[in-house]
């Protein structure tokens, strides 16, 4: 079961994500000046539609002083199978999420902005990882029937709570808080929102943070997958078999 | 409080919203109408029934639901809630100004600046530059993002709405021009000229708007196509509207010039009918409408024929009667 969020700190959530949410990697995830908005707690979510602004560097994400490593997680996909995240993916430039099939606003705005950007022709190949962090309700039937309302080649994994939690630690995403007011089965999951990119030298050096918009998009991952910096494939790591 | 539409992080329902400043602004028009038609009167029962259909299309086109899809959600519903309110609301408010109220109102220095506004040219350009300038992106991702912004863009639109319709139908009668150039103006700044932006909207590569790309979905309709929807809106959803105007504008001017000729049948015969021209030529020109006839006359009478029927219709004791 996720965390709930008590009534007596409902407040809290009114207060920068990083105050309550701090893991690693999370201070560079915040943005200055993002905003609070509205009642519902997926705004935890690092920046807005009206203010993001991109970087110096020119990417339109946040680019990062210190690249995080493609983080060890092993979830299932949506056939049931294991899905080592890191061996999957390998290599190879990858768009990670965590989010929640009944997520009302975010969720559905940055997978169909995902696949707007990746369906445009001369789109660069990407493998675009969904992470469901509602294991009550994100059965691997419901991710699978969710992401194909978008892009059916869109990976879907699941897990147990205890799993999708490690798995966020890993990625450096806060774990998810559920807002159970009014208790009943519509509850909403706050979330981080931001969208990880790892290049093929297993390194996420760009993440972006919701508000980042279709245009800048594809010439970023354009900008991605031609970043010769980034897409030296490291050395096999000690103890692996070649 | 949120007292006017603008844009929200809230994602889409159905569930009514309350927005107290519309209603407060819209109790306020209603009671300046009624204040008005009462003091000054000469409102017939249709402009009354004009004014509260202007008052209706205003009120839909503010509120929620469409208020405020436009202001956070759509592309396509902020394309909608301008064609409502400047070619409904605004045409139906003009219409229902009862002349003698106008003139009673605008006493004053104020006729003037209405004349002014009447003229097509000026109206015309006026009418485009809100088009064009509420409709940027840079103005929409501005001003739809503050209840003040989206109540000032609002504003524009209705006044830019009344002036689109004054030279069409205003109050005053000597300040409309003639109905060919109504039906002009017509067509050029309300239908040929939206063309432009909406093409714009209708083939971009990428959502204008980062207000509606990044706003909460609406049922499963992309940025794109919304925006797409917007840009085909803007193109042809008012030709419905516009186009009967405009053919209304001509076949008035058709029937003007029918009643003209009319007026003097001999005219519209051989020469052998030029004593009947010319026995009617009173009659028009005590009606002021003799244009028709001296065009009809050059064309098929050389001058000294002219003069003599201009002489031989002197000499007689009055207008010949037929």
């Amino acid at each position: 079961m996720l965390r709930t969020w008590p009534r007596s700190r409902r407040a809290d959530l009114k207060a920068p994500p990083d105050d309550r949410t701090a893991k690693r990697g999370a201070r560079v995830l915040r943005r200055p000046g993002a905003r609070r908005r509205g009642r519902c707690p997926s705004h935890l979510v690092i920046a807005d539609r009206h203010r993001h602004q991109g970087t110096d560097d020119g990417y339109a994400g946040v680019l990062l002083d210190e690249p995080l490593p493609r983080p060890e997680f092993v979830l299932h996909d949506t056939s049931g199978t294991p899905y080592d995240f890191a061996a999957e993916t390998a290599g190879r430039l990858t768009l990670l999420f965590f989010g929640y099939t009944s997520c009302p606003d975010y969720c559905p705005l940055q997978l169909a902005m995902l696949d707007q950007v990746l369906e445009r022709p001369g789109a660069p190949q990407v493998t675009v990882v969904f992470v469901g962090i509602d294991p009550d309700r994100d059965t691997p039937e419901v991710v699978r029937a969710y992401l194909d309302r978008y892009n059916s080649r869109f990976v879907g994994l699941t897990g147990t709570a205890a799993q999708i939690e490690a798995a966020q630690e890993a990625a450096g995403v806060p774990p998810g808080v559920a807002d159970m007011d009014p208790p009943g089965e519509d509850y909403v999951i706050g979330h981080g929102a931001q969208i990880i990119a790892y290049s093929p030298d297993d390194l996420a050096h760009v993440v972006y943070p919701y508000g980042v918009r279709q245009q800048d998009w594809v010439g970023d991952l354009q900008r991605l997958a031609s970043e010769e910096r980034w897409n030296a494939r490291p050395s096999p790591r000690r103890g692996d078999q070649s | 409080m949120t007292w006017w539409c603008a844009s929200s992080e809230l994602s889409w329902t159905w569930a009514p919203r309350a927005y107290p400043g519309i209603w407060i602004f819209m109790l306020g028009v209603a009671i300046f109408g009624v204040v008005a038609a009462r003091r000054h009167g000469g409102a017939s029962t249709r402009q009354r029934a004009l004014w509260w259909a202007g008052l209706l299309a205003l009120w839909v086109a503010t509120d929620w639901p469409l208020g405020a899809l436009g202001a956070g959600y759509l592309a396509s519903a902020h394309m909608l809630q301008y064609l409502l309110y400047t070619f409904v609301a605004a045409p139906l408010l003009v219409l229902s100004v009862p002349e003698r109220l106008a003139r009673q109102s605008l006493s004053g220095g104020l006729v003037r600046p209405l004349a002014i506004l009447s003229r097509p040219l000026l109206a015309g350009v006026l009418v485009n530059v809100v088009l064009v300038a509420t409709h940027a992106p840079i103005t929409v991702d501005a001003l739809r993002t503050s209840q003040a912004g989206s109540f000032g863009m609002d504003l524009l639109w209705l006044a830019g709405g009344l002036i689109l319709w004054l030279p069409i139908c205003g109050p005053l009668p000597e300040q409309r021009p003639s109905y060919i150039a109504r039906g002009a103006y017509l067509f050029l700044a309300a239908g040929v000229i939206p063309m432009i932006p909406g093409g714009f909207l209708t083939f971009a590569d990428f959502p204008l708007y980062r207000l509606y790309e990044l706003a909460p979905r609406v049922g499963s309709i992309s940025a794109i196509t919304d925006q797409q929807l917007a840009g085909a809106l803007m193109k042809v959803g008012n030709l419905p509207l516009v186009w009967p105007v405009i053919g209304a504008m001509f076949w008035r001017a058709a029937q003007q010039e029918r009643q003209a000729e009319s007026a003097a049948p001999g005219l519209a015969g051989s020469p052998a009918g030029v004593g009947v021209a010319a026995a009617g030529q009173h009659q028009l020109a005590a009606h002021g409408e003799r244009a028709a006839e001296h065009q009809w006359l050059d064309e098929h009478i050389s001058e000294t024929t002219v003069d003599e029927i201009f002489d031989q219709s002197a000499r007689s004791d009055g207008p010949v009667r037929r």
